[in-house]
This record gives structure tokens, sequence and C-alpha cells, in this order.
């Protein structure tokens, strides 16, 4: 599983990031990390919380991809 | 005919008396203003951050605002980048600032003041009720679609109408209310005791009556759907997971549920009407762009999203600063308040050409229409996605709809809290 975060609708919510911290991460303006960014593979153990995060996100800004 | 229908279709006085912007600003102490937009683009270019509340910056020092407190320190933030920041960093600037204001005296202790972990807490449970999906589908289904339907219906039969208040007022307070759970017949009472709970200047006992009010008809509804449920938010509600911190999880108490019903169903019913507003009134008042949006009608969703970048609802938001800190270079010292002027950062011209202008065919770039960080509005998208049926239903079913050349024309109106038009007369055939 591949998650990536489009840039025009993260609002730094950071909710991501309180749900699965394992998972997601803030950059130094307060959006996801992976704003901008490839998408990136997620850990087998890691994707339910990636999930989870997405799913708490206002935006419905983190796309999971297959 | 649904019952539902049947009754939102009735003729209701009450409508008029409580979708008023002239009579909503007038009464909660505050003063009309024109258009604030000269002197907040003003302002913004002497300086991104400054020393004193907006309204004392605009020269309405003596007057009340929501949002705003007479002899608080209080600093404003007026760019794009400067409100983002204190909008995303909540810990720094918080909101808190509802417990100074009362504000959680008025509406309870809800997600609109909380922050940290109590915030996500109390609002990831109903985050996904919300979501951009639900709101497409969920929302839709249940009540969105028949609600615009039943409204567009009785409009479409006399050739000319007041938009303003017999769509834009009457349907989002129906599609959340109805959404929510209340009987259509107890719709309009309900919205009227929560007027009265945000009315500053009203007597203590007559806002206390309110919450009383308020308190028992969303009582009586959560105690029948924690016996009964039914398809529906309180319902979902009832039923929500909350984890809490040491990893055990409960569900919602009374108090709890009837702290958010309270904040999302008056937020619902009042900026959705005001913005579905300011949407239809850019459009007539500019033909340039409404003959654009008639040549390319999936644009609903772009020209929402201007409309709100362009004039949102409400253009300030409050917070407390926690902390000695400095935005954008400027120093702030903890204990002041801040005033996030979301109006004047969506015109800047750092982050939008010919800022001014409203430009249907602009591509989008995230505006601070609806807020942003950990608490951009809840209900953005089911607003969106009411507003985006209601201009369909506008554009397919009144033909060539436009001003009424015998009526005055609306006017942008309000305070610098909350803003909208003072009417939409249009003719249409």
């Amino acid at each position: 599983m591949r998650i990536c975060v489009s840039p025009d609708l993260c609002c730094g919510a950071q909710l991501c990031v309180e749900i699965a911290p394992e998972v997601y991460a803030l950059n130094d303006e307060g959006f996801n990390a992976l704003v901008g960014a490839d998408p990136v593979e997620v850990a087998p153990e890691l994707e339910e919380k990636a999930r989870e995060g997405a799913q708490g996100c206002p935006e419905s800004a983190i796309q999971i991809l297959a | 005919m649904s019952r539902y229908s049947d009754i939102l279709e009735r003729e209701d006085p009450r409508v008029g008396q409580i979708f008023n912007v002239e009579a909503d600003t007038l009464d909660s102490g505050s003063v009309l203003i024109d258009d604030p937009y000269p002197d907040l683009n003003r302002l913004r270019e002497q300086a991104p951050v400054q020393q004193g509340s907006l309204g004392d910056l605009m020269g309405f020092k003596g007057y009340h605002f929501t949002n705003h407190l007479e002899d608080f320190p209080t600093y404003t933030a007026f760019s794009f980048a400067a409100v983002s920041k204190g909008l995303i960093d909540n810990k720094t600037f918080s909101s808190r600032a509802y417990h100074n204001l009362g504000t959680v005296t008025a509406l309870g202790d809800s997600i609109l003041n909380k922050s940290g972990a109590d915030h996500r807490m109390h609002r990831s449970p109903i985050q996904p009720m919300f979501s951009p999906e639900y709101a497409q589908s969920w929302w839709d289904e249940k009540i969105i679609a028949e609600t615009v339907e039943t409204l567009i219906a009785k409009i479409e039969k006399k050739g000319s109408a007041d938009l303003f208040l017999e769509l834009c007022a009457r349907m989002p307070v129906h599609v959340v209310s109805a959404g929510f759970g209340f009987d259509a017949e107890d719709i309009i009472p309900f919205r009227m005791a929560l007027i009265k709970l945000n009315r500053h200047g009203a007597p203590v006992e007559e806002r206390h009556n309110a919450m009383q009010t308020v308190r028992s008809m969303l009582g009586r509804v959560i105690t029948e759907r924690r016996s009964r449920p039914q398809n529906d938010i309180i319902s979902k509600l009832v039923e929500a997971p909350l984890k809490q911190a040491d990893g055990t999880t409960r569900g919602f108490t009374d108090d709890e549920i009837i702290a958010h019903c309270t904040l999302i169903v008056l937020a619902g019913g009042g900026t959705t009407w005001r913005q579905l507003g300011i949407t239809l009134f850019a459009l007539l008042e500019n033909p340039d762009q409404l003959q654009i949006f008639r040549e390319n009608r999936a644009m609903a969703p772009e020209v929402i999203l201007e409309s709100a970048r362009w004039h949102p609802t409400d253009i300030i938001f409050p917070r407390l600063i926690e902390a000695d800190t400095e935005l954008e270079g400027f120093p702030l010292p903890k204990g002041a308040m801040l005033h996030l002027c979301l109006g004047s950062a969506n015109r800047d011209p750092r982050r939008w050409d010919n800022p001014d202008k409203f430009d249907i065919t602009r591509s989008v770039q995230r505006s601070l229409a609806f807020g942003g960080g950990p608490h951009s509005c809840l209900g953005q998208h089911v607003s969106r996605q009411e507003m985006v049926v209601a201009m369909n239903a506008v554009f397919d079913r009144l033909p060539n709809v436009r001003w009424d050349p015998d009526k005055p024309k609306g006017r942008l109106i309000g305070d610098l809290f909350a803003r909208g038009p003072s009417a939409l007369p249009v003719v249409f055939g």
C-alpha cells in the first residue's frame, strides 16, 4: 500500500499526525510532510494506522493507493 | 409528498424575522459596514501583523463586535502567511479565546474552544459524518436533494422571488436540523432559541431561558434515539465510540452531544445561508462571470470556493496567545488576543493575482474561507454540497435568472464578524 497527500487539500489540521504518528509527520510549516512528495510505501504492519489517519483528515487530503 | 416537504413548503413569517443580516447585526449591538475591503487591503499593506483589534484599527472603537473584547490587549493578523500560521499553530494561538469571549458560557464546552488531545478526542468520532464522501452520499440522499427540490419547485411557479430568503435561508437550517434528527415542526423554534443563546446584548434571563429550551429540545431527541436509533446524526452521535487517553472507549454523554449539536446546528444554519447568498450575489453582479458559469455548468464547486475566497461570511476569528512569540517578525505577548482576519488574508496579492476580482476561472488554491489547522470548518463539505445542489437548481430551473428590475438590488452588508446580502430579489423566465 502507498500513500500520498494532495498539496491543494492539506490544510494543516494535523489530525493525521495525532492519530497515526507512526506513519505521518509534519513539515516546518505544519502541513503533512508528504505534501509535494512522491507516493511512499507503507509497511504492512502500519497499513491500518495509515488508513485511520487518512480517515481523520477533514479534507480527505490523504490518498491511499493500492 | 413527505410530511417534511409539506411543512417546509408552508409560508412561515418567522423565517423572515430570524434570517435578516441587517437585524442580526444591529441586534447583536454591532454596526453595519458597507465594504470593509478597501480598509482591509490598506491595513494589510501597512504590516502583516499589527497592534490593535480589527475594530479599533478600522476606526470603529466603542462598537460591540462578536469576537471582540473592549480594552483587552488585542493584535490583528492580516496577511495570508500570518493568518495561516495563526490557524495552524493552535498550541501558541489557542481557541481558549472563546472562554474569554463568553462563547463557552453561551454555547457550552464544545470543539470550538477545546484544544490538543481533548479537541482531537471529541472531534475525531464525528469527522467521518462530515467527510466529502459522506456529504455527497448520505447527506445528499437523506436530506439535501429533497430540501432543494421542495424549495425550487415552489419558487419556479412564481416568476419572481427573494432567493436569499426563499432558498438560501430555508435550505441550510432545514438540512442541518433534519439531518441531525429534528422533527420538521421543531426546526424553526429550535433555531429561534439557538440565536438567542448567542445574542450578547440580550438580558441574562432571556439567554438562560433560551439555553433551557435548547437543552430540553435536544435532550428529548437524544433520549428517544438512545432507546430507538434512527438514520440521523444524533443516533450516530449516541453510538459513536470516544477513544480516551488511557486507551479505553466510552460513548458521548448527553451534555457532550448537546454541545456538538448546539454548535454545529447553529453554525450550519447560519453560515451556509449567507455564503450561498454571497455566491448568487457575486454572479448576478458580474455578468461576465455569470456567462462563463452558464456555459460551464460543472463549475459550481469552483464558483463556490471563489465566492468564499472573495467574500467569506465570517471575516475574523479570535485566538488567545499562549506564550510570548512572534508572527511574521512581529512580537506578540502571552495573554493577549489575536484576531485572524480571514477576509484580508483571502485578498493577499502575494497569493492571488488581482485578488479583489471575483474570478471563477482562477486556478483553485486553498483559501482561508473555511479556516485551516486543527479547527478547520467541520461542516464545510456538507455546506459545499448544499450550495452546489442549490446553485444547480437555480440555474437549471429558473431560466435567465436576473435581478428584479422593479426592486432595489441586494447589497453585501454586515459587520466585521459576519456578512451577507441584504436580499436577492430576482425574476426569471
